[in-house]
């Protein structure tokens, strides 16, 4: 019984390769352009899925509105990572449009936002720091030298990995979403593997506010024996990077329990940088 | 000088506009951009130089979740050309290009907070299901907004020259310069406190607590990171799968 559902389902599809292929350039073409400080890249996400939608659940007006609720809410990872998640939604929306109940809206969302998390963190350090960086470190001196070839190799190497990588991997998300999730959803791991999910990307999100938040005091004062002793030492010694760790969940209560106010969140800390600079305590 | 630098103008927007991510974010480094304007003035191997120098300065920027904690865009697109036009020496371009570096960070801030105009009208048109319409507005209004916002300041500042800029930036004090870098580097706090509001499980805060401080002891590449944090995943479900029954 259940291997007679899973051949019907595994026999229809509705998306084709060049949608995908479409779905794909969109996302490239439009991904940092809506980002903003409340979603960050819903829009481009729902941008990239738009048509796909619309052709999956051409028959369903209200199950098509639910959908573009869900991708164009808050939404941020890394540009070609996270095309590995784009392929997994597809295929997830065209599976639940196919009449596959098991695949509920909360499952999507919860894939979605437990994926972006250690895609973005993965994504950035090895797009970033290694693809764009180690060719430069190569190549620049030559530059110096004057030559204009040597100018454009590290681009052309990042451009080769960054469009290469992006379309095998949603490829790869759509295949996965046929098959592998389709079998993960049947065992009932599919809890298991949102919950893992979850843990690697609040502890990346944890190293990544560690690494890139910045935030120190510069402040001295005299002590008693005359002796120069400067507030960050003391900080450190306490704990290590205090101030940013105080900073990112000070801003996720006041978001917790204040409400998405995120000009006044941005306006408060550029106020609040320049008035401690003044001062001279950061 | 209208045409060239309206044509600078067009060059930081194509780097910066971000329309193709990869692409963008390939062009907008110095040592490309150098070349381009140096194409615009008709010294190739003087941009280059140029563009070379500063990029060795911002040699490993990453942009972790969309924060630029530099814009190498404005810094090449404002200091190349006045450095090209008043022959200046390569060390006093980089002079030039490290406060618009760090100007260009508020652009960026002011663009991501005027896109949340367009977060408002696209639920408008999800809940009247016109979806072309959402799809207007989320690449094409968007990128045009931003070619305003990045095309305007580079098109005025090339045009009147680089002693208009030089006056500009000794108008400026240096605290308050001091106070953007600072504020740049505070505010990718808010895009991970965001991030931890969406995900959602209070339960789990604890593992980004601990991800916080094992990375600030011993500083990790994100790779190690992610290595750890999958190895904690794993041996907390296998404690779970222990209790089944009673967490699951």
């Amino acid at each position: 019984m259940s291997q007679a559902v899973e051949n019907t389902v595994e026999q229809k599809t509705i998306v084709t390769k060049m949608d995908l292929f479409k779905a794909w350039w969109k996302w490239n073409l439009a991904v940092e352009v809506p980002v903003s400080f409340d979603r960050m890249q819903a829009l481009a996400f729902g941008y990239s899925l738009n048509k796909i939608l619309r052709k999956v659940y051409k028959d369903d007006p209200e199950e098509l509105k639910e959908a573009m609720k869900r991708h164009t809410s808050m939404f941020n990872t890394n540009c070609d990572w996270g095309s590995l998640i784009h392929g997994i939604v597809i295929s997830l929306e065209e599976q639940r449009a196919l009449g596959n109940e098991n695949i509920t809206p909360d499952m999507i969302q919860s894939l979605k936002i437990g994926l972006m998390g250690p895609l973005a963190g993965i994504g950035d350090s090895v797009d970033q720091g290694i693809v764009a960086t180690i060719p430069l470190a190569i190549f620049v001196p030559m530059a110096l030298n004057g030559s204009v070839i040597a100018a454009f190799i590290p681009a052309l190497i990042y451009l080769a990995w960054s469009y290469g990588y992006s379309w095998f991997l949603i490829n790869k998300g759509y295949k996965l979403g046929k098959n592998a999730v389709l079998e993960i959803l049947h065992s009932g791991k599919i809890k298991k593997v949102i919950d893992i999910a979850s843990i690697v990307g609040l502890f990346m999100i944890g190293c990544l506010s560690s690494s890139y938040v910045s935030f120190k005091t510069i402040w001295t004062f005299t002590s008693s024996s005359a002796a120069e002793v400067s507030l960050q030492s003391i900080l450190d010694g306490m704990v290590p990077k205090l101030l940013p760790f105080t900073l990112v969940l000070g801003m996720y209560f006041y978001i917790t329990k204040r409400g998405p106010r995120y000009l006044r969140i941005i306006v408060f800390t550029m106020i609040m940088a320049l008035i401690l600079t003044f001062f001279g305590i950061i | 000088m209208i045409i060239k630098a309206a044509l600078v103008g067009l060059l930081y927007w194509i780097s910066m506009g971000r329309a193709q991510y990869f692409f963008s974010y390939a062009f907008r480094k110095p040592i490309i951009l150098g070349v381009f304007i140096g194409l615009v003035f008709g010294d190739v191997q003087t941009g280059l130089i140029y563009g070379a120098t500063i990029q060795l300065m911002y040699m490993g920027g990453i942009e972790a979740g969309g924060n630029i904690p530099n814009d190498l865009g404005l810094a090449s697109c404002i200091a190349i050309p006045a450095a090209i036009i008043n022959n200046l020496d390569p060390a006093a371009a980089i002079a030039i290009a490290v406060p618009f570096g760090v100007l260009g960070v508020l652009i960026n801030n002011l663009r991501r907070t005027i896109n949340s105009f367009y977060n408002t009208k696209a639920d408008a048109f999800v809940e009247a299901g016109e979806y072309d319409k959402l799809s207007t507005f989320s690449f094409l209004l968007p990128w045009l907004t931003n070619g305003v916002l990045y095309f305007t300041p580079v098109f005025i500042a090339t045009l009147y020259g680089p002693s208009v800029i030089q006056a500009f930036i000794q108008a400026i004090p240096t605290w308050f310069m001091n106070g953007l870098a600072n504020a740049g580097a505070m505010l990718p706090a808010l895009g991970f406190a965001l991030t931890l509001v969406v995900m959602g499980k209070k339960q789990y805060i604890p593992f980004f607590v601990l991800g916080f401080f094992i990375h600030a002891i011993s500083g990790f590449s994100m790779l190690t990171g992610a290595i750890i944090a999958l190895c904690i995943a794993l041996i907390v479900s296998l404690f779970k799968q222990n209790e089944e029954g009673e967490l699951i």
